[in-house]
């Protein structure tokens, strides 16, 4: 969850106000490549949407509709205008939230990210906007090493330094590379920052504000989404198991150390009273194994890749429950957090993954599946006309399935 | 969950006996202990583990019944985990489940009735399962020789087994910490942020511990608050004993929390914060009291900024009287320049400020530190000032001030004098039915307005129609504001409705004529009423408060001071250009607005006229929303 700054007190205003009547304001900035204010263009917004996907390449998308009539904009990036729109443009989305009980605006930042796509039909333009990873996702063209020894936290910095990045936010992190590590010419940075830091519970990613943060993926709890009064919770919560997505054990492997003559190699399991143990899946004594094989270079130690894989198991037993929902616009959740839904019926617990943030008021937040929030016509004339009244979905979220009633049979086994 | 326990009522059970060794009891309706004999007979219950992984189990009893009366001796019967799987359906004395002897319990009692309670004190078993130890439920067994009966699950509800558990798990370890990652700080004792997240048991938060150390190791930190009461997840270091961090210095902190249950949180990691000074900003225009004022319709706004490097800026200004609505904002603009201007009115609009009204504006910087929002600390250094526009009588004001009303258009001519011209006039509208006056046009060019001589004409295309209005002209020299300035009252009266575009002087008379007349317009909100699970009320999400949206019928005919036809023509020209801003006069509003679908229909005898439609939505609200 993003922190904002704000008090015990505040924070929990913000809460309550994000779970009753509110008012919303969407500003949408143009920035330069450094983060530089060049306009405001909220005036222009018709929709738009914010879309996160912690398992895809590039975390944050963002979908702009702009009445923008006789070309104001510009395509240009030498167009006179200064809000000219271009590749070597950013936008910025907040999402303001403001209520009785708060004694001013809350502006969150949602979105920072490149302009990669523009079209144009009339007076409407339509943008597409990716996050800050696709700065670093290009070729470096230039060479760059690091020894064995130096610290990986300056390894990825540096990385993504080199394309020119100054907005970085790592956590602590001792941990020294295994093996010297060289970005070549065609080599991507921001992969190379990745795999130097990954870590089983660490997670690289471009927040709203557009910083390139590292943190720990927490098992706390940062938000709880509950129906009635008070609540956020605008659908029934949908819960399923993927069988394909379910891990009880994850094996690590990395490099021979110097000196040695095995390769490091450690493995982590679900304790055998996890209901996803390979005790509790197997059958009359046999186990079964639902195993993750993860390959690290930059491994130095049988007890590194002890811990990685412990922290990684601990992340994919959490993450195999699928959780689909709609949500009043929770605007500071970020990917990989962990939340939870609590109903008169059950409760449960689940890493954020995907989500969507709609600019308009007339829609919730998607939370587990992403959806295509109503854009606005586009055609001249016709652009005041009421959005949609609910978006479709385009993940259809999974049937919900009637639980088996329990046998009353006293023939039930315990295992 | 501590107070009011968990009661599981689904216990599973059945007996073992070593005399029949490989017989499965489990259909039989009584549970058994007894040692030697016959046969030696064990219980063996079960319920589903009781407890979440990872929690303090507060208490866990294990109730039976006794079946029958027992005799006159003393017995005792002890109750052990088992540590193995096995099958209610099949499980016999050669498969009995393994047990432990860890955390087992007994109780001794003698001759007691038939239904007498056997309350086992099972904490230690079931907290050894939370804490991940294997769990398949409880055996009961006995030293006695003596049969022991307890009545089964399958009995009454009044005797059936229970199992009752309390628990209260630890509230997590902190992780969301502010400030962090080296981010700076600007005072020596911030307020430390963090989070507290227990969803079992007791979840609220009843102390936190904070530590303070030069590094991030924490044999012997510097500073330990100890345990603080408090309901909060933050921790303001001006209420601890706390010294206080030095400018330039830097320092690492670590935090835990306790549960109302008592139960502390691991310590979170450390996270590391460093105090560096913010620039010193000097609002410089307006100036200080008792100078808190300007003197000109759009004045420059100026700051100075000492002890670091600005690079970006915001200034925003609002009514004393409402401190929470912009009046104007320029939002926040990457960039060192020290001094903005507050913009001339736009076509159909006013001026920022007003003589006579309280201003608040306000400033903030940001400078090249990478600084952390904390409670009372923000990133931006911020100052405020309130003043006033304030007139002058040092500059001569204008004289033989006229308005009169261009009948039919609904535009107003004001006429006056003024024996050398200023540096520029500023046009003040007052509506005397509402109260509220404006400066509806700024920095005039008085060459631009001469008539001849000494006299000026400018013609007013957004005075309300039908209200009594007052006017005054504005001479602004070297940044002063002329006063006392001549006043002159009247009001339009226009026939119709009008539709004009007043940049370029096009003006259309739209009449009412039979059933072709309507005028239709709505004040629109941009909103949505959103319905939360099991909420007694919606959730209103509001995004905008707009003005008037309508649609307006009529005809143009030919009147006198246009022909049918050149006013079909002058529609179009409006047509040409859907996205000018217009006035559209109609009853008493002339609203600025934008109008499109306009539509021109011929009628049968051209020298009747046009039917004529269009749509409109007007530019900014007609009031000003409360947030």
């Amino acid at each position: 969850m993003l922190t904002l700054g704000l008090s015990a007190a505040q924070q929990t205003a913000f809460h309550e106000a994000l779970a009753s009547s509110h008012s919303i304001k969407i500003v949408v900035q143009v920035l330069d490549l450094n983060h530089g204010a060049l306009d405001d263009i909220s005036d222009l917004l018709l929709s738009g949407q914010v879309d996160v996907d912690m398992t895809a390449e590039v975390t944050r998308t963002a979908s702009l509709t702009l009445h923008d009539p006789g070309s104001a904009i510009g395509f240009d990036s030498v167009s006179p205008d200064k809000a000219a729109l271009f590749l070597n443009r950013m936008i910025r989305i907040h999402y303001c939230v403001h209520a009785p009980n708060l004694t001013g605006w809350v502006n969150v930042p949602i979105f920072t990210g490149p302009i990669t796509g523009l079209s144009r039909n009339g007076d409407v333009l339509q943008v597409e906007c990716s996050g800050k990873e696709v700065l670093s996702q290009r070729m470096s063209w230039n060479s760059y090493s690091w020894p064995a020894g130096e610290f990986k936290r300056f390894v990825a910095s540096m990385a993504l330094t080199t394309t020119g990045e100054r907005f970085i936010d790592f956590m602590p992190l001792n941990e020294r590379l295994g093996a010297a590590v060289a970005l070549g010419p065609e080599s991507i940075p921001w992969d190379l920052a990745r795999s130097v830091v990954a870590g089983g519970d660490r997670q690289l990613f471009y927040d709203g504000r557009g910083v390139a943060r590292l943190r720990k993926l927490s098992p706390t709890t940062v938000f709880t989404l509950r129906a009635g009064d008070g609540g956020t919770l605008t659908s029934a919560p949908q819960i399923s198991y993927d069988y394909d997505s379910v891990r009880n054990t994850v094996l690590v492997k990395g490099p021979v150390p110097k000196g040695a003559k095995a390769p490091i190699r450690a493995a982590a399991h679900a304790l055998n009273s996890h209901p996803l143990s390979s005790l509790s899946l197997g059958r009359v004594g046999s186990r079964r194994y639902l195993v993750e094989v993860i390959e690290l270079d930059t491994l130095r130690s049988n007890a590194e890749a002890q811990t990685f894989a412990t922290q990684r198991l601990a992340l994919l037993l959490q993450a195999s429950t699928q959780l689909q929902c709609d949500s009043l616009v929770i605007p500071h959740l970020e990917p990989g957090d962990v939340i939870r839904v609590q109903t008169d019926d059950f409760a449960v617990t689940s890493r954020l993954t995907t989500f969507t943030i709609p600019l308009v008021a007339s829609d919730t937040m998607a939370i587990g599946y992403q959806k295509r929030i109503a854009t606005g016509p586009v055609q001249i004339g016709t652009w005041l006309a009421k959005p949609a009244k609910r978006a479709a979905r385009v993940l259809k979220p999974a049937p919900r399935k009637r639980k088996p009633k329990p046998k009353k049979s006293r023939t039930e086994a315990f295992r | 969950m501590p107070t009011t326990p968990v009661v599981y009522t689904n216990v599973r059970d059945t007996y073992v006996n070593s005399g029949e060794a490989n017989k499965n009891w489990s259909n039989y309706g009584l549970l058994y202990v007894r040692q030697g004999g016959t046969g030696t007979h064990h219980t063996l219950l079960y319920v589903a583990r009781p407890v979440p992984l990872g929690v303090t189990v507060l208490s866990a009893t294990l109730r039976l019944y006794q079946w029958d009366a027992w005799p006159a001796t003393a017995k005792t019967v002890t109750v052990k985990r088992i540590t193995s799987a096995w099958v209610l359906e099949r499980v016999s004395y050669a498969t009995s489940p393994t047990v432990t002897t860890a955390g087992q319990t007994s109780l001794t009692k003698t001759g007691q009735p038939a239904n007498t309670e056997w309350a086992f004190d099972v904490t230690a078993q079931v907290q050894a399962a939370s804490d991940g130890a294997p769990w398949w439920g409880f055996r009961l067994e006995t030293g006695d020789s003596a049969f022991g009966r307890f009545w089964s699950s399958e009995s009454s509800p009044t005797f059936r087994p229970v199992l009752e558990v309390s628990w209260s798990d630890a509230p997590d370890a902190p992780t969301q910490m502010a400030p962090a990652g080296n981010r700076a700080v600007s005072i020596a004792k911030p307020t430390l942020r963090f989070d507290f997240t227990d969803i079992g048991g007791d979840t609220s938060l009843q102390a936190a511990q904070v530590q303070i150390n030069a590094t991030n190791v924490w044999t012997a930190p510097t500073f330990d608050s100890g345990t603080v009461m408090t309901s909060e997840p933050q921790l303001d270091l001006n209420t601890t004993a706390y010294a206080g961090l030095a400018a330039g210095a830097t320092a690492w902190w670590r935090v835990r929390v306790q549960d109302g249950a008592g139960l502390w949180s691991a310590w979170s990691e450390g996270a590391q914060f460093r105090r560096v000074a913010k620039p010193t900003l000097t609002l410089t225009n307006p100036a200080a009291s008792p100078n808190n004022f300007v003197e000109e319709p759009t004045p420059p706004i100026s700051w100075t900024v000492a002890g670091g490097t600005q690079t970006a800026y915001q200034v925003n200004l609002v009514e004393v009287a409402n401190p929470t609505q912009f009046v104007w904002t320029t939002g926040k603009v990457t960039g060192t320049a020290t001094t903005v201007t507050l913009p001339n009115p736009a076509p159909g609009d006013h001026a920022i400020i007003t003589p006579g009204v309280a201003y608040r504006v306000g400033v903030s910087i940001w400078d090249n530190v990478a600084r952390e929002n904390t409670p009372g600390d923000p990133i931006q250094t911020a100052v405020t000032r309130d003043f006033t526009y304030n007139m002058t009588n040092t500059v001569t004001p204008v004289s033989a001030l006229s308005v009169t009303p261009q009948t039919p258009y609904p535009w107003m001519q004001i006429d006056w004098t003024r024996a050398t011209a200023p540096d520029s006039f500023s046009v003040y509208r007052l509506d005397n039915t509402t109260g509220r006056g404006r400066i509806v046009a700024a920095n005039l060019n008085p060459s631009e307005l001469l008539v001849s001589g000494t006299s000026y004409r400018w013609v007013d295309h957004g005075p309300h129609p039908r209200r009594s209005t007052t006017w005054q002209v504005l001479a602004v020299v070297n940044g002063k504001t002329s006063a006392p300035n001549p006043t002159a009252v009247s009001e339009s009266k226009p026939v119709g409705v009008w539709l004009t575009d007043d940049a370029r002087s096009i003006a259309v008379q739209i009449i009412g004529r039979g059933d072709h007349a309507s005028v239709d317009m709505t004040l629109v909100d941009q909103g949505e009423n959103i319905d939360v699970i099991g909420a007694t009320a919606p959730a209103r999400v509001t995004q905008a408060l707009q003005g008037y949206r309508g649609h307006v019928s009529g005809a143009i005919e030919t009147t006198s001071v246009m022909t049918a036809q050149a006013a079909r023509e002058a529609l179009l020209e409006l047509k040409r250009y859907p996205n000018r801003i217009c006035h559209l006069t109609l009853g008493d509003n002339t609203l600025a607005v934008r109008a499109y679908n306009i539509t021109i229909s011929s009628t049968p005898d051209p020298e009747i006229g046009y039917d004529v439609e269009f749509d409109f939505f007007q530019l900014g609200a007609p009031f000003q929303a409360v947030l």
